[in-house]
């Protein structure tokens, strides 16, 4: 990293307590927060247990919300999120939330969905299924926060958070906020306690990380916050510093949607990418808190990747997993593995692994039954998921002199990010490159429904045949544009906005577990339904190993995508990132939401997608390849706020693509300068979904890589927000 | 049922519970191995398949060494069925 981020806050909510010195002093003494699950009946299932949170009242809370709607997983985040930002002391001006999970209000629709017949959906059950989209708990966070200048909702399976305390952290050396708010939360629910059943991945008994008998995971629940700020701005406030975030490494491994790749060698490379992120080596290091689920396959992986990376000083250094304790809390696991690792570098204190008496491996140092006081100067934490998705994230002592970054980076906010790649999909087959613009704009109307596009996808009916559509989409979309910009998928990221997830195959996913039983269940659909699953799939298709990530952001995720991944490219993370939207045709969806709203007019909902491919313009340079346009940045303006970019050099060498129908920005664009450029709306030749921005965002790069014309801006309505994003010329040296 | 109808029917399963677009029967050998090899299935395929023949035939596929022998190819699954009748 090129400066070391300040931890002035933390906040945990767990089956060990409601707050963060409850749950480490309990987690210090190896209590184990697993009992009888109460919050639903668990059917079949061979498990029986999790470490359920208990005395969760959620009244306190709910005043977040219009209508007092909150679900367990918006309720525990915002109270880790108030605890952290409450201990930090922070002022909400110039607030960032960056957010991961993986299942957000699931509990509350699974109840809205069973409260009925199961032979049949009605729409107003379904509905509730669409009601509560991961990034709804962002939004209640930032909420109880006093509302933020930067959102991020980001879903990486079980690493989620992790990648989202990383990403945070980019969006402070950007500069665009002083504090952020990164962490994750996720309640239990039927939809992954039954799937990890159905799998045979979960322990009947308290689960044993890294033990000989370990027999599977223990799901828990739970939400974890840090307060994320630069070291200058901690240091000008006179905050109390708990510890130094110095390194973050995030990659997937482009092997398989369940297995984690058996010789810890990816894993072991994130290691070692975030000690040299940090400038430091094994030496430095004397904690690590594992991931450690209990899983034999995980396990064995992780104590590999330890041996390696660590190399002479594994024996040295103290590991212990909290799952044994906690349980597994997927999309907040990384958070709350962050916030352990804070608070035993700022206590000096290494929490244990419960459960743990014969550990299988013979090469680590684990910590068993109680804490060890320890003086702890640097500290891992790692976090590893479902398609491969992997995190590692590297802190430091409080009075600890930062590294010397081996890698010398450019300051990152001067760094231009350019398109390198374009591919768009929807009823007029597939566009890649410089003609998509011409080719999306003379298309023939758009058909309604799901494409006849099999053909015009060309993937590999065996390696594809468990995507659902939006997997299939997206996994085509990658490939041209990688094609494109004629990239490997070695150290290439993925980031993919989705508004919906798999709606139809988690419903009758869990309306079967239910009606039929556990046992009954389709075990290989599971994997696909986290919101992860497309991007997770594309990466392993198109072998893919920089941060495979999808993105909560309803019709902006597009937008979201190529800001993530802007930052997640000027911190390092990848060589490049694929960027961009894809939505599925969904018969829920469409059935429960009807069509697609443009202002006042509906339109038949279609599916679709578009990819960009960004790199640094200095990367793109040294491979020699010719940029097709420079990204100048994506704004959510709201009502009344400031234009953010310049009016155009020429404004017959401009134009504005538009996923709107009919005249409702021109008083804007007006305002802004932009007033007589040449407008065309893409929403005719593209389809109506989710992801019809995606595909203006490829027009107007595209516009402007063939030469029509100089500069082009992309506009989206989403809800109140009028997003911009604003492509030009890739002009060496300006 | 006789045995190369069982067969024949087992492979129609697979093909659909696995959902192994463009294989057809005349693509699956009675007695080559359905994991690893073969036709490449891995341990998700297993656990689907397991919950098919239990939907299917009433019967539970038992787990571990077992199970990997029930599994071994359609014939050991074909032999299981008929034992279990």
């Amino acid at each position: 990293m090129l400066e070391r981020v300040a931890i002035t806050g933390v906040g945990m909510v767990t089956a060990l307590g409601l707050d963060a010195a409850t749950t480490f002093a309990a987690l210090v003494a190896g209590t184990r927060g697993f009992r009888p699950l109460s919050l639903f009946e668990p059917r079949d299932a061979r498990a029986r247990i999790a470490a359920e949170v208990s005395g969760l009242d959620l009244a306190p809370v709910s005043s977040v919300a219009p209508r007092g709607d909150i679900s367990r997983t918006d309720a525990m985040a915002v109270l880790a999120a108030r605890e952290a930002f409450a201990q930090a002391g922070a002022s909400p001006r110039r607030l960032g939330v960056c957010f991961g999970g993986t299942t957000g209000g699931m509990l509350e629709t699974e109840q809205g969905l069973l409260g009925g017949p199961l032979d049949r959906i009605e729409p107003a059950r379904a509905a509730r299924l669409l009601s509560n989209p991961l990034d709804l708990t962002t939004s209640r966070v930032a909420a109880a926060l006093g509302g933020a200048l930067r959102t991020a909702t980001l879903c990486a399976a079980c690493s989620s958070s992790a990648l989202a305390i990383a990403e945070g952290s980019a969006w402070l050396a950007e500069g665009s906020v002083d504090f952020v708010l990164a962490g994750g939360a996720d309640g239990l629910c039927r939809l992954t306690f039954f799937g990890f059943d159905a799998l045979g991945a979960l322990d009947p008994e308290p689960c044993r990380p890294f033990d000989v008998a370990r027999r599977g995971l223990g799901l828990g629940e739970g939400a974890g916050f840090l307060c994320l700020e630069t070291e200058a701005g901690a240091r000008a406030r006179g905050a109390h510093v708990l510890a130094w975030l110095g390194g973050a490494a995030l990659g997937a491994e482009a092997h398989h949607i369940t297995h984690p790749e058996p010789s810890g060698k990816r894993a072991a490379e994130l290691v070692t990418r975030a000690l040299a992120d940090a400038g430091l080596t094994a030496r430095d290091v004397d904690y690590v808190n594992a991931h450690g689920t209990g899983t034999e396959q995980n396990d064995a992986m992780e104590a590999r990747a330890l041996t390696t990376a660590l190399g002479a000083d594994a024996p040295r250094v103290l590991v212990s997993s909290s799952k044994g304790q906690i349980g597994h809390t997927l999309g907040a696991a990384g958070a709350l593995e962050a916030a352990i690792t804070v608070l035993s570098l700022a206590r000096g204190i290494a929490p244990p692994t419960a459960g743990l008496s014969t550990p299988a491996d013979t090469g680590l140092r684990h910590v068993m039954g109680r804490g060890v006081a320890a003086e702890l100067r640097a500290a891992l934490s790692c976090s590893f998921g479902f398609g491969g998705t992997g995190a590692v994230l590297l802190f430091q002592h409080a009075d600890a002199a930062r590294g010397s970054p081996v890698e010398a980076r450019p300051t990152s906010r001067a760094v231009p990010v350019v398109v390198t790649g374009l591919s768009a999909v929807a009823s007029f087959g597939a566009a890649t490159g410089s003609s998509a613009a011409r080719a999306v704009l003379a298309a023939p109307p758009a058909t309604s429904g799901p494409l006849a596009v099999e053909p015009v996808l060309g993937l590999d009916p065996e390696r594809s045949r468990r995507f659902d559509r939006g997997a299939a989409l997206l996994t085509s979309l990658a490939e041209h544009a990688l094609a494109d910009a004629r990239l490997e998928g070695a150290g290439v990221g993925l980031v993919a906005g989705t508004a919906f997830g798999s709606v139809e195959r988690s419903v009758r996913f869990v309306l079967r577990a239910v009606e039929r039983g556990v046992r009954r269940a389709n075990p290989a659909d599971f994997p696909h339904l986290v919101a992860s699953a497309a991007s997770g799939n594309a990466s392993i298709y198109a072998g893919l190993t920089g941060p495979a990530l999808g993105l909560s952001g309803g019709r902006a995720g597009a937008e979201l995508a190529l800001q993530v991944a802007a930052a997640a490219l000027r911190d390092g993370q990848a060589r490049a990132f694929v960027a961009g939207a894809a939505e599925g045709f969904d018969p829920i969806v469409a059935g429960v939401l009807g069509p697609f709203r443009v202002g006042e007019q509906t339109v038949a909902r279609a599916e679709g997608g578009g990819l960009l491919v960004l790199e640094l313009a200095d990367a793109a340079r040294a491979r020699g390849v010719r940029a097709a346009a420079r990204w100048l940045g994506s704004w959510s303006l709201a009502p009344g706020s400031r234009w953010p970019t310049p009016p155009p050099r020429r404004v017959a060498r401009a134009i504005v693509i538009t996923t709107a129908l009919g005249t409702q920005h021109d008083a804007a664009l007006a305002g802004a300068g932009w007033g007589q450029v040449a407008e065309r709306s893409i929403l005719e030749q593209s389809g109506a979904h989710e992801a019809v921005s995606a595909i203006g965002l490829v027009v107007a790069a595209a516009a402007v890589a063939c030469g029509d014309v100089d500069e082009a801006l992309a506009l989206n309505a989403a809800g109140e927000a009028l997003w911009v994003t604003h492509f030009c010329r890739d002009e060496e040296g300006s | 049922m006789d045995p190369q109808a069982l067969r024949s029917e087992l492979k129609r399963l697979i093909i659909e519970a696995l959902d192994l677009r463009g294989r057809s029967e005349a693509d699956i050998d009675d007695d080559a191995p359905l994991f690893g090899d073969g036709l490449k299935l891995d341990s998700l395929d297993a656990l689907q398949l397991a919950v098919a023949l239990e939907d299917r035939y009433g019967l539970e596929v038992p787990d571990g060494e077992e199970g990997r022998r029930v599994f071994a190819s359609v014939s050991a699954i074909a032999t299981y069925i008929a034992s279990k009748r």
